[in-house]
């Protein structure tokens, strides 16, 4: 597969390493004369010195040949002009574009990019996972976002320890779906009762998450 | 003279507080035109005469956000008049795409970037190609003259 990356420094640089490690065909257009020579001499890729957002400099870098091209740059105007460029002029088959603010995702994509990475988005999500990781071992959105799936572990403070499931006032829209115990695997009903070192996988919609683990755990976060 | 003091709701944003920018927004508010510029280096904004009685907003103006502080919700026209092409033709996008702007204009050095598509209702004028016309106009005249 043939890829074209478009702008960035030093995010560039190691991913056009590792693509070329992965086995990818990588061509990369820069601005800077010296850095161009530089990731040649030392990754041995092929670069093309010029600005990303003129054709002509596209063009000369195979655009219209290459079956992706990645606009990598942390600025989002340029991004989304090299992406319309490929495909309007250019027809290059798949677009992607780093989206640095993450309200320009859907603009992008109206505007006919393929795929949009936010890094941004990835960040913050990442971070919010790793700050319920105390009490939480996993976090997973699913549907854009809209549903939650995670993991609760039942301590000693636990309101709900020893209690039945029947017992316990979940919010609407969320549900205990399985209860992991030791190394074995329960699937709840009403009569189940959670002990101390239980993990609750739970089932929830992305507004109740909060209230669900926080009855759980014993331990209001965020 | 202008009885009434324009609605609020017509106004014009320009986007870029530079040379041309600047020359924009001091005609076009010496007209009686509501304007607002945009510009994120607030050094910039000092170019605009003391006499200017439009608005100024500091900010990148790629950003929505700013964009509807500027007030592009109810304006009637956006020039994007920054020293990027790149930013003037996404900020000439989302003001026509997204906000469904009618009257939008983008200053573009390089026309070959120009990317119109019939759905987007955005005029580019290029500055280089605008005084090429008008140097031939000059020396057309000037021919025409001795010829005559």
């Amino acid at each position: 597969m043939n890829i074209l990356l478009v702008g960035g420094h030093t995010r560039t640089r190691y991913l056009a390493a590792a693509l070329k490690a992965r086995g990818y065909h990588v061509r990369v257009v820069g601005d800077d004369y010296g850095w161009c020579k530089k990731l040649a001499d030392d990754y041995e890729v092929e670069t093309v010195c010029g600005d990303g957002t003129d054709p002509l400099t596209l063009k000369e870098a195979a655009a219209d040949k290459m079956d992706m091209i990645a606009a990598v740059s942390g600025k989002d105007a340029f991004n989304l002009l090299v992406c319309e460029i490929a495909k309007k002029q250019m027809l290059t088959r798949k677009t992607l574009a780093v989206v640095n603010d993450p309200k320009n995702q859907k603009l992008f994509e109206e505007l006919g990019v393929d795929k949009c990475v936010s890094f941004t988005r990835f960040l913050e999500d990442r971070i919010e996972q790793e700050e319920i990781a105390d009490h939480i071992c996993r976090y997973l959105p699913i549907a854009d976002g809209r549903v939650v799936v995670c993991e609760a572990i039942i301590d000693a403070d636990s309101k709900v320890l020893n209690r039945k499931l029947w017992e316990i006032p979940l919010p609407p829209q969320s549900i205990i779906g399985c209860i992991i115990r030791e190394d074995q695997t329960l699937i709840p009903q009403g009569n189940t009762q959670l002990e101390e070192g239980d993990h609750a996988v739970i089932l929830s919609s992305a507004e109740s998450v909060d209230e669900v683990t926080a009855l759980l755990s014993g331990h209001k976060k965020r | 003279m202008r009885l009434f003091v324009k609605e609020k709701s017509n106004g014009l944003i320009i986007v870029g507080c530079g040379r041309l920018g600047s020359s924009l927004a001091r005609t076009m508010a010496e007209e009686g035109q509501n304007v607002t510029v945009i510009d994120c280096d607030e050094n910039a904004l000092q170019k605009l005469p003391a006499s200017y009685e439009g608005c100024s907003v500091i900010g990148d103006g790629t950003d929505t956000d700013i964009l509807e502080t500027a007030g592009i919700r109810h304006a009637a026209a956006l020039i994007a008049a920054t020293d990027d092409d790149a930013a003037n033709i996404m900020i000439a996008q989302i003001a026509s795409r997204h906000y469904q702007l009618k009257n939008v204009i983008a200053y573009v050095e390089n026309t070959s970037k120009a990317v119109n598509s019939p759905e987007i209702n955005m005029i580019m004028i290029s500055p280089t190609i605008l005084s090429v016309k008008e140097a031939q106009k000059i020396l057309f005249h000037v021919k025409e003259e001795k010829a005559v």
